[in-house]
């Protein structure tokens, strides 16, 4: 009887703690959403004032409808984050709002409005050009002058890529998907292929928001936004890794399945050359992570893995390859190889101004010795660093003689992922010890 | 547990001794950005105003009578790759006509600008007899710098004197035969010492092509190309002409190099022609 007594009094103080806990659980939870509320509203009251400047709405009224709707719902969500709870939880997804609303009018205003019909970087110009070349006469792209995209889509000369030389590359320097994704959208009648990039951005978004945990999400997507440069002004002035970003996305998702993670990681690669610089870590990735099994199996991991990255990375590639190995070689080569300026946001700012008068050698040789470094730590210290592979290509490629923001901050949607599975596997450590 | 113990470590002290070796044996002279963008004119970009090309870098601007023609294109002259910057004046009024293609420099490329020598490869219209007293007179072809306070004005003419310089203004000549190519070395910061300014923080730096209205007809003037590669500098004529300041070096295709030496230790003396040129020059400052 006693002891009958005592389980259901154990029993009903486990369902008091259980109802405290997931009272608290809900508080945290309100507390986080409302924090993204007023985050996400901030941001683009933020970016409505940007595009309230730029956006010439005196002779472009639809700019003044769309400020007009930012400044709206940016209000309605900071006072949102003011509610009771029961409204907050109810409409957690909310600060996707203002989040969409902001970047897509400001891309709308800076591509359509401020730099209509230009793109600002050479990269993009010589892409959409090889794709029109493509679509319309088959034309090979990596036997081909780009220079006439600079005036077909108004380049501007600070917008280009300078050698030592003081000429210019005026070639086509990356694998054929950074083009083939363009060609269906020539074909539709696109005329800024900007769009496209933003496409892969929300696709982005979506993918991070709709695997990201319940209780976390709007907070999730907090980083992506920090500043507008990721989401909003990169793509905006034509900075195309976003086509990488997905693809690899999808890798970091499917991690655990070589042969999934393969598919996309060859897609990324195909995309641009800054994937690449992924691959000794998602080997040792292949090979450690699954410890417990024999080495057999964990080879055959990594031989599956790489089989499949390499079959998607040349099948994307082959024509061109075939048509002309020499020039395919030499200009998916030119990061590594040409006689490129030194422009950096990295230590070589230090030689770009003229403070420390070394070559540009000595960088190369400092991102090898760093990039030897990581892969031999990730190896020897996987347990602890299984998680931290999406951060090694920035922190390699900061120490090269041309590190740009850009090589660093499109890792972010990686390292979220990251942070999902690291997260989800705790929980589930918990789970399973509980 | 050992290998995990000196990994990182060991990590660190390699990351410091690769560095260092780097840093001991890969230290350069400073690797400059170029001074002269698009220096030999590859990239080039429809221009609507004019009608036909222009260079997508070098910013074009011009000042012409209405009648008058520029025309800027990418051509072949004795072998060589050129500009062609030429100007049809219609020869109605006394106006001249002048071409300016011009680029900003600054920060490190303005540092290499001014820490070795400016070459360039020109072709200039030859004087035709029934012109040659005045030919001077009528056209006008050279580089220049403005940095906002002074502008430094090297002309290519076949008479030279020697450099003269007025309040912000200071003019170089370099003697350069008509019809056929001609290298000259240009030492900026040279001519900035000599003139007792300081360096600039920016300059323009500008192709200058003019016409005088009196002289009715085609005229054209060609850039292979610039060089700013300090190697190219005679070092050694440097040595032997103590006291002589280097105000420019050429030489022309086919000449030897105690001809281009001949033709810096010569310097012509003043000629009312290359005076005449320098006034035009300054009208066009004005």
């Amino acid at each position: 009887m006693n002891v009958q007594r005592q389980r259901s009094d154990t029993w009903g103080r486990r369902a008091e703690l259980t109802s405290q806990n997931s009272f608290l659980g809900s508080v945290d939870e309100a507390f986080i959403l409302r924090i993204a509320f007023l985050f996400s509203g901030q941001f683009a009251l933020y970016e409505g004032f940007q595009d309230w400047n730029r956006g010439r709405a005196d002779i472009h009224p639809e700019v003044a409808v769309l400020t007009l709707t930012i400044y709206g719902v940016s209000l309605f969500i900071i006072a949102m984050s003011l509610m009771p709870s029961k409204f907050v939880l109810r409409f957690r997804d909310l600060p996707l709002l203002p989040f969409a609303l902001a970047t897509v009018t400001s891309l709308y205003v800076v591509a359509a409005i401020a730099y209509k019909g230009a793109y600002r970087t050479d990269v993009l110009a010589y892409s959409h050009y090889a794709a029109l070349l493509f679509a319309g006469q088959g034309t090979n792209p990596y036997v081909t002058d780009m220079a006439k995209a600079l005036s077909m889509f108004a380049v501007q000369p600070s917008d280009l890529t300078p050698l030592m030389s003081g000429t210019y590359l005026t070639t086509f320097q990356y694998p054929a998907l950074h083009f083939l994704v363009f060609v269906p959208f020539v074909w539709l009648g696109l005329q800024d292929m900007r769009w496209v990039l933003v496409l892969f951005e929300i696709g982005v978004v979506l993918v991070l928001y709709l695997r990201g945990p319940r209780n976390l999400k709007p907070m999730l997507l907090i980083p992506l936004f920090a500043g507008s440069d990721l989401m909003i002004n990169f793509t905006a002035a034509s900075v195309s890794d976003a086509l990488w970003v997905l693809p690899l996305v999808f890798t970091a998702l499917y991690v655990e399945k070589p042969v999934h993670a393969g598919v996309f990681y060859g897609l990324a690669c195909a995309m641009k050359q800054t994937p690449w610089v992924l691959a000794p870590f998602l080997l040792i990735y292949m090979l450690r992570t699954t410890d417990n099994r024999d080495l057999h199996d964990r080879l055959l991991r990594v031989v599956k893995f790489t089989a499949t990255s390499v079959a998607l990375f040349v099948v994307a590639n082959l024509p061109f390859l075939i048509a002309s190995p020499n020039a395919w070689f030499r200009n998916v080569m030119t990061p590594l190889a040409e006689d490129l300026v030194i422009l950096s946001q990295g230590p070589s700012l230090l030689t770009q101004v003229g403070l420390l008068p070394v070559g540009r050698m000595f960088y190369t040789v400092l991102a090898v010795a760093v990039a030897v470094v990581l892969m031999v730590n990730y190896y020897v210290y996987f347990d602890h660093l299984k998680y931290a592979l999406w951060i090694f290509p920035g922190i390699i490629l900061w120490f090269s003689y041309r590190a740009l923001t850009n090589y660093i901050i499109y890792w972010t949607p990686l390292i979220l992922v990251s942070l999902i599975l690291w997260y989800e596997a705790e929980h589930a450590k918990v789970a399973h010890s509980g | 547990m050992n290998v995990r113990r000196l990994t990182a470590p060991l990590s660190v002290v390699f990351l410091i001794l690769i560095a260092g070796l780097a840093f001991a044996y890969l230290q350069a002279r400073s690797e400059y950005p170029p001074a002269i963008l698009d220096p030999q004119f590859d990239l080039w970009v429809e221009d609507p105003e004019p009608g036909g090309d222009k260079p997508l870098v070098w910013e074009l601007e011009y000042v012409k009578s209405a009648g008058d023609q520029v025309v800027l294109q990418k051509t072949e002259l004795s072998g060589k790759q050129a500009l062609e910057i030429q100007i049809v004046q219609d020869g109605v009024d006394e106006a001249w006509s002048y071409v300016y293609l011009k680029q900003m420099i600054d920060g490190m490329r303005l540092r290499a600008l001014f820490s070795g020598y400016l070459g360039v490869w020109i072709f200039s219209e030859a004087s035709c007899e029934c012109r040659k007293t005045s030919q001077s007179e009528s056209t006008v072809f050279g580089v220049e710098t403005n940095d906002g306070t002074h502008t430094l004005t090297y002309i290519f003419a076949p008479e030279v004197t020697g450099p003269q310089q007025f309040l912000g203004h200071r003019t170089v000549y370099l003697r350069t035969e008509g019809g056929q190519w001609t290298y000259h070395w240009m030492d900026m910061a040279g001519e900035y010492a000599r003139a007792q300014w300081h360096h600039p923080e920016r300059v323009t730096f500008s192709i200058v092509v003019g016409v005088s209205g009196s002289t009715a007809g085609s005229h054209a003037a060609y850039v292979h190309g610039f060089t700013t590669d300090a190697k190219a500098t005679p070092e050694p004529l440097q040595h032997r002409t103590p006291g002589r300041a280097p105000y420019s070096s050429a030489f022309s295709e086919g000449s030897s190099a105690n001809d281009q030496w001949a033709v810096r230790l010569c310097p012509q003396s003043s000629h009312s022609d290359a005076l005449n040129v320098k006034s035009a020059w300054q009208v066009i400052m004005v």
